[in-house]
């Protein structure tokens, strides 16, 4: 699956890449704010995957959800007056970090248990 | 004990508030949960989108950047642009003064030179030296009558005053009460036992230089009846000076009520 994913991807990029248009600069507050929003739930999901807890419905739901919470809540903090941007980034920001420190030690403990299989000895017949 | 309020209501975080630490509490499992095979061409789909999306955002903060820079430099080359301009017009301004100062026929300077250093001495600017005469005005040594009042002893800032009258009067050019020179701006007035003349105060005996005819300022000052009753109760003592130096003001007034041209404002 990471494969697919993983070429889906650098698709996507190479799409982006030869756009010959560029989103338009007026939304680009609110699209990096959704943008910000999607990589937490991707980095949720790569943890929910380790943690063997990932669920594809509720992956793909929270992820469109939230990014487009994230850039309406956005906008109608800039109608009202209210900066939501920052209130929003300092939230996403701070679960894409816990997310990736939950990410890296769960990366830790795999290699761990894997090298003391390893290196314990085979059960004798 | 609920769990916290959060935006992404996402299964793929931790549901127990335990768990939303980095370590979870279920063993770690071997391997990814198994995802429907439909599934996995939607994410990755929306992986596809998601690759798209950060790089238009990429390219978009870029091209907002060069924007940027872009009208900056535009309006560095305006102000270029204004300076340049402005440069012109001055040049051609110059050009324009350098062609009527040659076609403006020549001054005769020297005799405007001179009018400039009599207005100069006239107005206290510039230092007069000449002939003239020197008045000293003493305090009385001597004892006082029986009953005399004690001012009657002293100098007052009424005979210096008069005494400057006298002196102007009878054609004296320049005329300085104690090193100060007298101008239309002089103030004489007594502060206590000394005498103030253009802020600054001196004590008797007062010396008053006039630079002039002696001959003229000796008979005003020696026909004067005022100096003469006064020269009972003080001492006033004059006599022709052969060179008088009358100084300059030490310091111009400040009028800031006088226009450059000498007009009242």
């Amino acid at each position: 699956m990471i494969w697919i994913v993983l070429v889906g991807l650098a698709l996507g990029m190479l799409v982006g890449l030869a756009f010959p248009v560029v989103l338009p600069g007026a939304f680009a507050h609110y699209l990096s704010i959704a943008l910000l929003a999607a990589l937490d739930s991707v980095f949720g999901g790569v943890r929910g995957s380790l943690e063997n807890r990932f669920d594809a419905t509720m992956f793909i739901t929270g992820l469109v959800s939230n990014a487009i919470l994230a850039a309406g809540l956005t906008y109608v903090g800039d109608k009202l007056g209210v900066p939501l941007y920052y209130a929003a980034l300092f939230a996403l920001g701070f679960r894409i970090f816990q997310n990736l420190g939950a990410i890296r030690h769960l990366l830790q403990d795999r290699w761990r248990a894997r090298r003391a299989a390893r290196e314990r000895p085979a059960p004798r017949d | 004990m609920a769990d916290p309020p959060s935006l992404d209501p996402s299964p793929n975080r931790p549901r127990t508030p335990a768990a939303v630490s980095w370590r979870p509490r279920a063993p770690v499992a071997q391997g990814s949960a198994p995802v429907a095979g439909g599934w996995v061409w939607v994410i990755a789909v929306l992986a596809g989108l998601l690759g798209f999306w950060v790089v238009q955002q990429w390219r978009l903060q870029t091209l907002l950047q060069q924007t940027a820079a872009a009208q900056e430099a535009r309006m560095l080359a305006q102000l270029v642009q204004s300076s340049l301009a402005r440069d012109a017009v001055l040049a051609a301004r110059l050009s324009t003064l350098r062609q009527d100062a040659a076609n403006t026929p020549s001054v005769p300077l020297a005799g405007l030179r001179q009018r400039l250093r009599a207005a100069q001495g006239q107005a206290g600017l510039g230092s007069v030296t000449g002939v003239g005469v020197t008045v000293v005005l003493h305090d009385a040594a001597g004892p006082a009558f029986p009953g005399e009042p004690a001012e009657l002893q002293l100098v007052h800032d009424q005979y210096v005053l008069h005494i400057v009258g006298l002196l102007s009067a009878a054609g004296a050019q320049a005329v300085s009460i104690a090193g100060q020179r007298y101008v239309s701006t002089t103030a004489i007035y007594c502060a206590g036992p000394t005498i103030s003349v253009n802020g600054v105060t001196s004590g008797s005996p007062f010396v008053v230089q006039a630079v002039g005819r002696p001959t003229a300022l000796l008979a005003a000052l020696a026909s004067d009846p005022d100096v003469q009753g006064w020269s009972q109760l003080v001492s006033i003592q004059f006599h022709a000076t052969a060179v008088v130096r009358v100084a300059a003001l030490a310091t111009v007034p400040d009028l800031p009520w006088l226009t450059p041209t000498g007009h009242r404002g």
